[in-house]
C-alpha cells in the first residue's frame, strides 16, 4: 500500500517559519488526512500547501493517505474503503460527485470535506442545508449549473455570430449538459451534443463538431476533461473551433477562454475545513460555502492561432489575458 | 446394541463422505492446497476489468422510521443497495456477501456481473454487519445475531422489491438468493422465514461457505486478530501494507484468468500462515469501527466508547473495538434478550432440520474451510446429502473464482 502512495505534501520543516514549526511540534497527535481523487491528485497540492501554512507538517503532525482512481470511477468505492480501513481522521473528496458518493458510502463517522465542482451537494442529499449540513459531509461547492448558463452567454457575447454550438460532455456531467443545452436554446443557438465516454472519443468528437460545422465548442467540467485539458485545447485548435471552458487551468493549457471559479482557492479553503475538524468541530455543524469570486481568462495566443477576434466588450471584462 | 449401531452409522458416513470427496477430488483440480493462500486469492475477485462494464444503480430504500435524523447521522438512514437491471422481464438474484461487505465492490459485484450476463436482474445487499444496514434496517441496531438479522433482511428485501418495481418498472419472473460466508448463514435463516411466510417467494438459495458453528468461527477470528499484538504494531502494519500492495498490483488485470490467480497465490505465498491468518481476521474486522460508531448512536450506549458529546474521542475509541469486544460488551446483552445462548441459537446447526427439508436450498462448502471445524462440515454434508456440494479444497471462499465452481453457481442460479 505504502509503496504506491504518492505523498503529495511538500515536507515543510525546512521552509516553515519557526513559530509554526513550534506550534506543529507542540501538538502530540499525528493527524491522518485521506485524499480521494477521481483523476487529478495534483489539484490537492493546494489543500496540502494550505494545511502546511496552518501548521501541519508531514511526518511531524500530519500523514497524508492519497488514493487516486486514475479516471476509473468504479474504483472509488474500493479506495474509499481503504481510507476508512486506514483510520484516517478526515477525508478530502474533491472534484467529482463520484468521489464524495464513494466516501460517504464507506463511512458514517469519518468527516468528509468536499470540493464540489460538478454537482450541488444539497440537491444530491449530501447535506440537509448549506447552513447546517448535518451528517459527516461539509466543504465548498461551486454552483456549476448557474455558471454554465453564464458561460454560454459569454460565448455568444464573444462571438455574436454564433448560431450553432457543440456541447462536449460525458455521462458524469449530465446536469451540466442539460443546463448548457437549455441556455443555448434560450439564446436561439442550435445545439449539437458531443457525448464521449472516455478520452479516446475526444478526437472523434471534435472531428464531428467540424464536420457538422459547429461555430464553437462548449466544454463542460469533468474530472477526465480536466486531466485531458491540454489535449482538448490542441484538438480545439486543430479543428479550428473556438472553445469555452469552466476553469482557468484550461485557458492556461491553451484553451481559448474560461469563466469560472478559482479552483486552487477552493482546494485551499478545503484545508481550512480540515483544520477546523481536526480541532474538534463537527463536519455537520460547519456551513458549506460557495465561492463568490469568478474570473474570466482569455488566451489571446489561442485566439490568434485560430484567427479569431474576440469582442472588445468581453476582452475588457477579462480578469486575465494570456498573450 | 445402540452404540454398535451408532458406530456403524458413523463409519458409513465416513465412507460415503470419503467416497464423495474422492469422487469430487479426482476431477477437481483446484490448484491451492493451503486453505489460507486459497482464501486470500479472493482479495482480487471483484467486477473490475470484467466485461461488459455494467451500469449500476444505487437504490436508496427508506427503512426504519426515526433512523434518518440521529445525531451526526442526519440524512444517512436509508438502506443503499446496488441494482443491475435488465431491460426485459427476468429473474432477480439477491446477493449477500460476508461479514461487513458492502454492495459496491468485492465478491458480490463479481457474481453480479456473472448473473447479469446470464440475463438476470441483480440486487447486491449490504451485510447486516455494515454501518448502513445497522442504521437503516437493523431494529436492534446491533446486528450479528443471524435470526434477527434475517428478519431485518427479509423486511428490507420486500422494501427493495417494492422500490425497484415502482421506480424502474422492472418485470421480475422469479427470485433467487445467493449468500456467501456470513451472508450464507443469514440467507439460511431467510429461507426459514420465507418458507413460513412466503412474502417474497424465493425459489432457490445457493449458500456458499456458511459458518456452521458461529462461536467456533468467531473464536478463530479473534485468535487470529490477536496475532497483531504478538507481531507488534509496526510489523502488523507492514503486513497489511504489503498485502494491500499485492492486491493493488493486480488492479489492471482481469479477474477471471486462472494465470492471474497463480501470481496472486505466489505473491501471498511469501507470508507465513500466522500472517495470513492475521490478514484474514483484519479483513473480517475492517467494517467494525463504522458499525460500532453507528450502533452506539442508535442505542445511545457508551459501553465501550466515549459519550455522545465527545466526538473526537468517540471516533478514536471505535477504532479500537475488536469483534470480540463488540460481541461481548455491546452485542451479547442485546442478543440475550432474544435467546439465552445467542451464538448457539444463531448458528446454522440450529436450523439444520429446516434446511434439510427445504429442496430450494443448496449449500456449497469446502472441506478445508478453516472457519468451520471438519466434524461440523461432515455433519452438514450428512444432513443435507445431495443438497450440498462439498469440494476438497478452497479454504474459505477461496475457490469462488475457480471455473468449476463458477460453472456450478451459474448452472444452479444462472438459468
Amino acid at each position: 500500500m505504502i509503496s504506491r502512495r504518492r505523498f503529495l505534501a511538500t515536507s515543510g520543516a525546512a521552509v516553515l517559519p519557526p513559530p509554526l514549526v513550534a506550534r506543529a511540534q507542540s501538538q502530540g497527535k499525528v493527524w491522518r488526512v485521506g485524499i480521494l481523487a477521481t483523476a487529478n491528485p495534483r489539484v490537492y497540492d493546494d489543500s496540502i500547501d494550505e494545511l502546511h501554512k496552518l501548521g501541519y507538517v508531514r511526518d511531524q503532525n500530519l500523514t497524508l493517505d492519497d488514493r487516486t482512481a486514475e479516471g476509473n470511477a468504479d474504483r472509488l468505492p474500493t479506495l474509499a474503503a481503504e481510507l476508512v480501513r486506514a483510520s484516517v481522521d478526515v477525508i478530502i473528496a474533491g472534484g467529482t460527485e463520484a468521489s464524495v458518493r464513494a466516501a460517504r458510502q464507506a463511512t458514517a463517522s469519518i468527516p468528509i470535506v468536499i470540493v464540489a465542482i460538478d454537482y450541488d451537494p444539497v440537491a444530491q442529499g449530501y447535506g440537509a442545508s448549506l447552513a447546517r449540513p448535518g451528517g459527516n459531509v461539509t466543504g465548498v461547492f461551486l454552483q456549476q449549473i448557474e455558471l454554465t448558463a453564464k458561460r454560454m452567454e459569454l460565448l455568444r457575447e464573444a462571438f455574436p455570430k454564433l448560431t450553432r454550438v457543440a456541447i462536449l460532455w460525458d455521462p458524469s456531467a449530465t446536469d451540466q449538459f442539460r443546463a448548457a443545452d437549455a441556455a443555448a436554446r434560450s439564446l436561439g443557438i442550435r445545439v449539437q451534443s458531443l457525448e464521449v465516454r472516455n478520452p479516446d472519443g475526444l478526437r472523434g468528437a471534435f472531428a464531428t463538431a467540424a464536420k457538422e460545422r459547429a461555430d464553437a465548442v462548449f466544454v463542460v467540467t469533468t474530472a477526465v476533461f480536466f486531466r485531458e485539458r491540454a489535449h482538448l485545447s490542441k484538438l480545439a485548435i486543430a479543428s479550428r473551433r473556438p472553445a469555452v471552458y469552466a476553469l482557468r487551468e484550461f485557458a492556461e493549457a491553451g484553451g481559448l477562454m474560461s469563466y469560472g471559479t478559482n479552483l486552487p482557492a477552493m482546494f485551499r479553503r478545503a484545508a481550512v475545513y480540515v483544520d477546523k475538524i481536526l480541532k474538534g468541530a463537527r463536519a455537520g455543524d460547519l456551513p458549506m460555502e460557495q465561492p463568490t469570486k469568478f474570473e474570466l481568462v482569455i488566451n489571446l495566443k489561442t485566439a490568434k492561432a485560430l484567427g479569431l477576434t474576440i469582442s472588445q466588450s468581453v476582452l475588457l471584462r477579462a480578469d486575465q489575458v494570456i498573450e | 446394541m445402540k452404540l454398535g449401531r451408532l458406530a456403524f452409522v458413523a463409519l458409513l458416513t465416513v465412507v460415503i463422505l470419503a467416497a464423495t470427496l474422492a469422487a469430487q477430488g479426482e476431477d477437481y483440480a483446484y490448484p491451492y492446497r493451503d486453505p489460507y493462500v486459497a482464501t486470500v486469492t479472493t482479495a482480487i475477485v471483484n467486477a473490475e476489468r470484467l466485461r461488459p462494464r455494467l451500469k449500476r444503480e444505487i437504490v436508496h430504500v427508506p427503512a426504519l422510521p426515526g433512523r434518518n435524523g440521529l445525531p451526526g447521522l442526519q440524512g444517512r438512514g436509508t438502506l443503499s443497495v446496488a441494482f443491475y437491471r435488465q431491460k426485459r422481464p427476468a429473474r432477480l438474484v439477491f446477493i449477500l456477501s460476508g461479514l461487513g461487505s458492502n454492495p459496491y465492490f468485492g465478491l458480490a459485484t463479481y457474481y453480479a456481473i456473472l448473473f447479469h450476463n446470464r440475463g438476470a436482474h441483480v440486487v447486491v445487499l449490504p451485510s447486516p454487519m455494515t454501518w448502513n444496514f445497522a442504521l437503516a434496517a437493523s431494529r436492534s441496531g446491533v446486528p450479528g445475531y443471524a435470526p434477527a438479522d434475517a428478519r431485518d433482511l427479509y423486511a428490507a428485501m420486500q422494501q427493495i422489491l417494492s422500490v425497484i418495481k415502482t421506480r424502474y418498472a422492472v418485470k421480475i419472473e422469479g427470485i433467487d438468493f445467493m449468500g456467501a460466508s456470513l451472508g450464507a448463514l443469514e440467507g439460511a435463516y431467510v429461507s426459514v422465514i420465507d418458507a413460513e411466510e412466503g412474502k417474497i417467494g424465493i425459489d432457490r438459495y445457493l449458500l456458499v461457505n456458511p459458518p456452521i458453528d458461529l462461536a467456533y468461527a468467531l473464536t478463530k477470528i479473534d485468535e487470529w486478530h490477536a496475532l497483531g499484538t504478538k507481531f507488534g504494531a509496526e510489523r502488523a502494519k507492514g503486513i497489511v501494507a504489503k498485502a494491500l500492495a499485492i492486491v493493488e498490483s493486480f488492479s489492471k488485470d482481469r479477474r477471471d484468468d486462472p494465470a492471474i490467480f497463480d501470481r496472486v497465490a505466489r505473491d501471498f505465498g511469501a507470508f507465513t500462515t500466522e500472517e495470513l491468518q492475521f490478514l484474514i481476521a483484519e479483513d473480517l474486522q475492517a467494517a467494525l469501527p463504522e458499525l460500532v460508531y453507528v450502533t452506539q448512536v442508535v442505542r445511545g450506549q457508551s459501553t465501550r466508547v466515549a459519550g455522545k458529546n465527545q466526538v473526537r474521542k468517540r471516533l478514536q475509541d471505535v477504532k479500537d473495538v475488536t469483534l470480540a469486544g463488540y460481541r461481548e460488551d455491546i452485542a451479547l446483552p442485546v442478543w440475550r434478550l432474544q435467546a439465552a445462548d445467542p451464538l448457539t441459537a444463531g448458528s446454522l446447526s440450529a436450523i439444520l432440520d429446516r434446511l434439510r427439508g427445504n429442496p430450494r436450498v443448496h449449500v456449497m462448502h469446502n472441506a478445508d474451510d478453516f472457519l468451520a471445524d471438519r466434524r461440523s462440515i461432515d455433519e452438514l454434508k450428512e444432513a443435507l446429502g445431495d443438497h450440498m456440494t462439498l469440494y476438497p479444497h478452497g479454504g474459505h471462499l477461496g475457490n469462488a473464482w475457480y471455473p468449476k465452481n463458477k460453472e456450478f453457481v451459474l448452472r444452479f442460479l444462472g438459468r
